[in-house]
């Protein structure tokens, strides 16, 4: 069973130098009251033929906090579940969400979801925003939305949707879900489809957002883009969270830095003494690290033994070798409800 | 918000539709408008009647009575059918105003609209026959129009039945042959298939283009059918939506 890694209140408002880095900075935040404050006890359980199936397992999160917030999570995870109950869209089986009162805080909410262009393709983007930022009972600004077709890319906004690309009408989905200003951000999966120069449009916004105050969930496969966007993660795996803390945290447990190489010989007897803790795949040995100083230790060591190898890289343990490490280790769930 | 600005953006995204797509909004309407008052002069012309002839009253009862029970049936199912195709259902769900209002605000345009057509309608076959038009008492219309919620409400029904089970077009359009049967009921004078939505004005009305005058009672009657059936369609559709969101069917493709 592992441990659940959780970092206190205070030390998720900052992830240290990480914040310091990123364009919404704490003290660059106007924080704003977000739609959503804080969600526990949370649990879903869908049937299947006849088969219970846990989405989400006494789930609790506080959105008090500004900034980004990553949902990283295998297939089945609950990460779909988690924003779907958070939109309202379901309804969990038990648990609290505060404030009360869905119908008054979904006007402050924006969602994208699973990738999809959830809107009405017969129409343009631009009818659709003013549609749908009445619907969420807010004044339609115009210079707002020339302002999100800009930063989004979107080269026409006044053709009618259906006869745009798909990436083109992720694009205006994103626009709709953004256009009401909201508090709080819902995106699953809101890379799906979009090509690089959508994704950077993307991470633009989303960090403008977050600088103006808004909380920002995404739940996204794309390891890589909430690397570069996500001050916090959340790690969900069969329906509960294995982790929730910040991603400087989060890429550091255990494990800061990885050391790969590629030997000349495979034979044991010849694998110098610093190399007996790597894990080897044939030619192919790597090492784990815990700190900086284990890092500087090993390369000294390991510089006397430089003809052994064929290559030889140093790199920062990113998202993706952290969660494939937790995927691998098999991030055994707590007992559930 | 109040519901007059909801309004107002149901109408302009109407509008939108309408004038993106002119020239299925302007063929739609000359179809309807058209086959109507050609019908009417055909049998007219074959039948040798004035407009003012009481078969011919029955036929524009007919008409009258078809387009308010199909409009207000379909102004709920149709759309969310509609919104569940095009995906943007969960949209709807995940705003301030409950979906069933949202729905309700749309079936008043819709009925406006019907009766914005009929009173078109009306005025060409005048302006055709050069007739002072007295087309219909405005106590049969106005008893139609009574009943026209009570079908809202079945409609509700439907929608909610759409909302959990998402893909079920064949039941939505399985209820057309009820609706049929509503109108042709014998349910007037008062009896049993009064309880039936729509059926007690249908009969009504039926009676008033007959020569029988429509008393008090009458409305009292076709007003509670309809405030009933309403309700209790309205409630049917929240038991419905609440399920779909227990269900998380809301979302899925």
């Amino acid at each position: 069973m592992e441990k659940r890694h959780s970092i206190p209140s205070s030390a998720r408002v900052s992830s240290g130098t990480h914040d310091e880095a990123h364009p919404c900075t704490p003290s660059a935040r106007a924080l704003r009251d977000p739609a959503i404050h804080a969600m526990s006890g949370v649990c879903k359980h869908y049937r299947r033929g006849g088969v219970q199936i846990w989405a989400l397992r006494d789930i609790g999160i506080d959105f008090r906090t500004a900034g980004v917030t990553g949902v990283l999570g295998p297939n089945g995870s609950g990460k779909s579940t988690l924003i779907k109950i958070l939109s309202g869209l379901c309804t969990p089986d038990s648990g609290h969400i505060s404030p009360p009162g869905a119908p008054a805080r979904w006007r402050d909410i924006g969602v994208l979801l699973e990738g999809r262009s959830n809107v009405n393709e017969r129409l343009s983007t631009f009818e659709n925003a003013r549609y749908y930022c009445t619907l969420r009972e807010h004044r339609f600004d115009r210079p707002y939305f020339e302002h999100l077709a800009r930063q989004l890319a979107l080269a026409d906004p006044y053709c009618p949707i259906r006869q745009l690309s798909t990436g083109l009408k992720l694009r205006s989905s994103l626009l709709l879900a953004f256009i009401h200003r909201p508090s709080m951000l819902l995106l699953d999966e809101p890379t799906l489809g979009l090509d690089v120069s959508g994704v950077a449009c993307l991470e633009a916004l989303i960090a403008s957002c977050a600088g103006e105050g808004a909380r920002v969930l995404v739940g996204s496969h794309d390891l890589a883009f909430l690397e570069r966007i996500c001050q916090r993660i959340i790690c969900l795996n069969e329906g509960k969270i294995v982790f929730d803390g910040s991603a400087d945290a989060f890429r550091s447990i255990e494990y800061a830095y990885k050391v790969s190489a590629r030997f000349t010989s495979p034979d044991p007897s010849c694998i110098p003494e610093e190399w007996k803790e790597a894990r080897f795949v044939g030619h192919q040995a790597t090492l784990l690290l815990e700190k900086h100083e284990d890092l500087c230790r090993f390369m000294q060591r390991a510089q006397h033994n430089l003809a052994q190898l064929q290559a030889f890289e140093v790199s920062r343990l990113t998202l993706h070798d952290k969660y494939m490490q937790l995927l691998a280790g098999g991030m055994a769930p707590e007992t559930g409800p | 918000m109040n519901m007059l600005a909801h309004a107002r953006n149901e109408l302009g995204l109407r509008l939108y539709l309408a004038r993106r797509y002119w020239l299925e909004s302007v063929s739609g309407f000359v179809l309807i408008l058209g086959s109507f008052v050609g019908l009417l002069h055909a049998v007219m012309a074959a039948g040798e009647m004035s407009i003012h002839s009481e078969r011919l009253n029955g036929l524009i009862l007919g008409f009258v009575l078809w387009m308010y029970a199909g409009t207000a049936y379909s102004s709920t199912s149709s759309e969310v059918a509609e919104e569940i195709r095009a995906r943007s259902l969960e949209q709807l769900c995940m705003g301030p105003l409950p979906l069933w209002r949202i729905l309700a605000i749309r079936a008043i345009l819709h009925i406006a609209g019907g009766t914005l057509i009929l009173l078109l309608s009306f005025t060409v076959i005048a302006w055709l026959g050069r007739e002072e038009l007295h087309l219909l008492d405005p106590a049969v219309l106005g008893i139609v129009l009574l009943a026209a919620p009570s079908l809202l409400g079945f409609g509700y029904m439907v929608a909610g039945v759409l909302l959990v089970l998402r893909k079920m077009e064949t039941l939505q359009l399985l209820v057309y042959p009820g609706l049929i049967a509503l109108i042709a009921l014998p349910a007037y004078p008062l009896n049993g298939f009064a309880a039936l939505p729509f059926a007690y004005g249908a009969s009504a009305a039926r009676f008033a283009v007959g020569g029988g005058a429509l008393g008090a009672l009458d409305f009292i009657v076709v007003a509670s059918n309809s405030l009933g059936w309403l309700m209790l369609g309205i409630a049917v559709f929240k038991r419905f939506e609440r399920e779909a969101r227990r269900l998380g069917v809301m979302g899925h493709g």
